[in-house]
């Protein structure tokens, strides 16, 4: 099991090693024991685009969103629990035209944070997600 | 002295506490008191934005995903308004979440403590 400490520095390493963020902080830690614990991490990119990374651990089980925004929400991913028909339930993304489809996310931040900072240079535009690709 | 009773020396000597023992008693029930004060502020303040308790909530975040998903004939517009909102509902959702979970906990401790 990841600790709070752990899981903080992981995620706030991963994203400030991204050459999408320009700063990162954590904005809200909450521990109630080392198996019960919440996070939510922000980082500022580029384009006056933020990145909201929020995590709940509970005994074990996994709660997690990653949420990009500028003033209002564009695409996320998470895992509530809602879209029992897609593949990779409970994992899913909601993509910046609306929709909610399948997510190849798996709760794990290690593996996780890449694809959703990939994501997100594809979106932000060529020459972001060329720079991102390269690291 | 221990390094609790040192800790705590400067309160019993002023007579706010009888004992070192009272002391770390009181000073651990106000901290949790404190947690569980935080969660239920957040709390309130989320029923209030949304009208409703959370289980009522987790329903209703539901039902408008489901909404979101058919809702194939919105104009573009219509859709990413909708769709915005069912994100940030979801992310009020977690929080909700946590927040209940964590005063269960600490309402649990505050039974021991």
């Amino acid at each position: 099991m990841t600790s709070l400490p752990t899981l903080l520095g992981l995620i706030t390493t991963r994203l400030q090693g991204s050459s999408l963020c320009q700063a990162v902080s954590a904005v809200e830690t909450q521990e109630f024991s080392a198996e019960q614990f919440f996070c939510k991490v922000r980082a500022d990119l580029e384009q006056e685009l933020k990145l909201q990374v929020r995590v709940y651990c509970s005994r074990g089980h996994y709660d997690y969103s990653y949420q990009l925004f500028r003033d209002a929400p564009i695409m996320r991913w998470d895992n509530k629990e809602d879209c029992a028909s897609l593949p990779n339930f409970p994992h899913h993304h909601h993509t910046p035209d609306g929709s909610i489809v399948s997510s190849p996310l798996s709760g794990e931040p290690e593996q996780d944070l890449p694809v959703v900072l990939q994501a997100i240079a594809a979106f932000a535009g060529p020459t972001l997600s060329a720079r991102d690709t390269q690291e | 002295m221990t390094a609790v009773e040192t800790i705590l020396e400067p309160l019993v000597a002023r007579r706010l506490f009888a004992s070192a023992e009272e002391a770390a008693q009181k000073l651990v029930r106000d901290y949790v008191l404190r947690q569980i004060i935080s969660c239920r502020d957040r709390i309130v303040a989320l029923e209030h934005k949304y009208g409703m308790d959370f289980g009522r909530f987790t329903q209703y975040t539901s039902e408008r995903t489901a909404l979101l998903r058919r809702s194939t004939d919105l104009l573009p517009e219509q859709r990413q308004s909708l769709a915005r909102a069912v994100m940030q509902e979801e992310d009020d959702w977690l929080d909700w979440k946590a927040t209940e979970e964590l005063l269960q906990s600490w309402l649990g401790l505050q039974t021991e403590a």
